[in-house]
């Protein structure tokens, strides 16, 4: 009698299919935690550990202003490297960003609008207003112009990429910005870490949003207006935003029967900056999965 | 490859072919730019609507009516019949005097402006005339005298600590039944020229 070994039949492997690209939102969020860190440590040191001569502020805090540059090149224009498709064009778009920041939209908005002869003493609602219409739609616009002209044409492959080049693009304008109030105006390091941390949420946030519109332009071809409503919401937010953290960190008048202090809470303007980035990032990361889900059913009704 | 007519190999170009935008997508990039126009020119409608936004002020007593910027502090219990100041300006706070004097049957405008001076050279710092222009033209096409000045402002709190401020001051007289009334503009020089605006449009509307 012969016998044979059994034959076994390997069970149908899934292959998972290799994403091609760098991962954003691991980006997004290793640059995000590393600038809180910073910021944190920073305010640590100036309030704790260390008393800094006033001479030294304003290299600290041009140096300070550089930090989420360098933690964007890390975490986000470094990994592109390893990536089997990387994304090019990342660093025109921020140095693009940077220069329009600076060369144009900040002349702008401080010989044009002159928002501060008017809007911060303002009542609260012409606040909001002034503050979307003017100086967040001016930031938008501006970022928005930058990544459209810039990306649209070739370097746009998937919608990740719509987050990564408005990344690029948010984090050279607010470095941009960060740079000049540094060297106007230097202020304290904690002072000046809490400024950058809060520059770079407000530019980054609401470009998100900006972000996920302008994927969903490129890629789902939908209604005309989805894009007009993500850059109006952006603006929207970007001075809500504003107004929220001005009337919760500056210092208020006290009148009181005892006497009472009344001084800048940076830790509140700190708070709101991490939950405006944290709940964008959510909100725009569920939009698109939903947006990716959408599609890949739509194909596989197509396969069948 | 192709070939020419006369079978001389001809270069192949290969170029990406681009995928043209659809209508939809053109407009989405239409309307966002059509959005960031209007915005731009409501923001600067509303910025121009609270900078000229103003405040009525009359007085019956001397029959003076005038429209002052909102926002500024009203003050009629000096020796003037009403003076605003801009009290959010960080510095000296820009300020608009209206005063009225009574002219007698011999006193010219310019016995008037010289007291003006003297009085002033005495309390003022480094008080100084720049220039008299006595065919000044008002608002109502009538003639008035102008008088530029300047002298140095130095704060009266020592706590303060704070620089000097040179200052730059401009009275308009207009005469009217005897009666010479004063509009003085007085502002940090280095925003003399661009905050004189806002006293054109408050004598521009002045009724006396």
């Amino acid at each position: 009698m012969r016998t044979s070994a059994p034959r076994l039949i390997a069970p149908p492997v899934e292959e998972q299919p290799i994403y091609p690209y760098a991962r954003v939102w691991r980006s997004l969020a290793l640059f995000g935690v590393s600038l809180f860190v910073v910021t944190l440590v920073m305010w640590t040191l100036d309030a704790f550990v260390l008393d800094i001569e006033r001479t030294l502020y304003a290299p600290i805090a041009i140096s300070i202003a550089l930090i989420p540059a360098g933690l964007w090149a890390l975490f986000a224009l470094l990994p592109e490297r390893g990536a089997l498709e990387p994304r090019r064009g990342l660093i025109a778009v921020f140095a693009v960003s940077a220069l329009v920041a600076n060369g144009i939209t900040l002349p702008v908005i401080e010989g044009v609008l002159q928002i501060e002869r008017w809007l911060p003493l303002a009542d609260l609602v012409t606040r909001i207003i002034g503050y979307t219409i003017g100086v967040g739609v001016a930031h938008e616009i501006s970022k928005y112009l930058v990544v459209r002209l810039l990306t649209w044409d070739s370097l746009l492959r998937a919608r990740m990429d719509s987050i990564a080049y408005v990344t690029a693009a948010a984090v050279g304008y607010a470095t941009a910005l960060n740079l000049v109030t540094a060297l106007r105006d230097p202020a304290a390091p904690a002072a000046s870490a809490f400024a950058v941390f809060g520059t770079i949420a407000f530019s980054l946030a609401p470009s998100l949003i900006v972000g996920y519109g302008f994927g969903e332009a490129r890629f789902s071809n939908p209604n005309a207006f989805l894009l007009i409503i993500s850059f109006a919401m952006a603006a929207l937010i970007f001075g809500v935003a504003t107004v929220l953290r001005s009337n919760l960190v500056n210092a208020g008048f006290v009148l009181a029967e005892q006497v009472q202090t009344s001084a800048p809470s940076p830790i509140f303007g700190l708070a709101i900056s991490v939950v405006l980035l944290l709940g964008m990032s959510i909100v725009v990361a569920s939009l698109i999965t939903s947006a990716e889900r959408r599609e890949a059913e739509i194909r596989a009704g197509e396969a069948k | 490859m192709t070939t020419s007519t006369n079978n001389i190999p001809a270069i192949v170009e290969i170029r990406r072919v681009e995928a043209r935008d659809t209508l939809r997508q053109r407009w989405s990039n239409y309307f966002v730019l059509i959005y960031a126009a209007v915005c731009f020119i409501i923001a600067i409608n509303l910025r121009d609507s609270i900078l000229n936004a103003t405040v009525r002020y009359s007085d019956v007593a001397t029959g003076i009516r005038a429209n002052y910027p909102a926002n500024w502090l009203i003050d009629d219990d000096g020796d003037y019949v009403f003076q605003v100041r801009d009290v959010s300006r960080v510095g000296f706070k820009t300020a608009i005097i209206v005063d009225i004097q009574p002219l007698g049957l011999a006193t010219t405008t310019r016995n008037l402006l010289d007291a003006l001076s003297l009085d002033r050279a005495q309390t003022l710092t480094g008080y100084r005339t720049l220039e008299i222009d006595e065919a000044y033209i008002l608002p109502d096409g009538s003639t008035g005298t102008a008088m530029l000045y300047t002298y140095v402002n130095a704060e009266v709190n020592p706590v303060l600590q704070t620089f000097p401020t040179i200052i730059e001051g401009l009275d308009v007289i207009a005469v009217r039944q005897e009666q010479a009334i004063i509009v003085t503009f007085l502002a940090d020089a280095r925003t003399f020229d661009a905050e004189r605006p806002i006293f054109e449009r408050l004598l521009n509307a002045l009724e006396f």
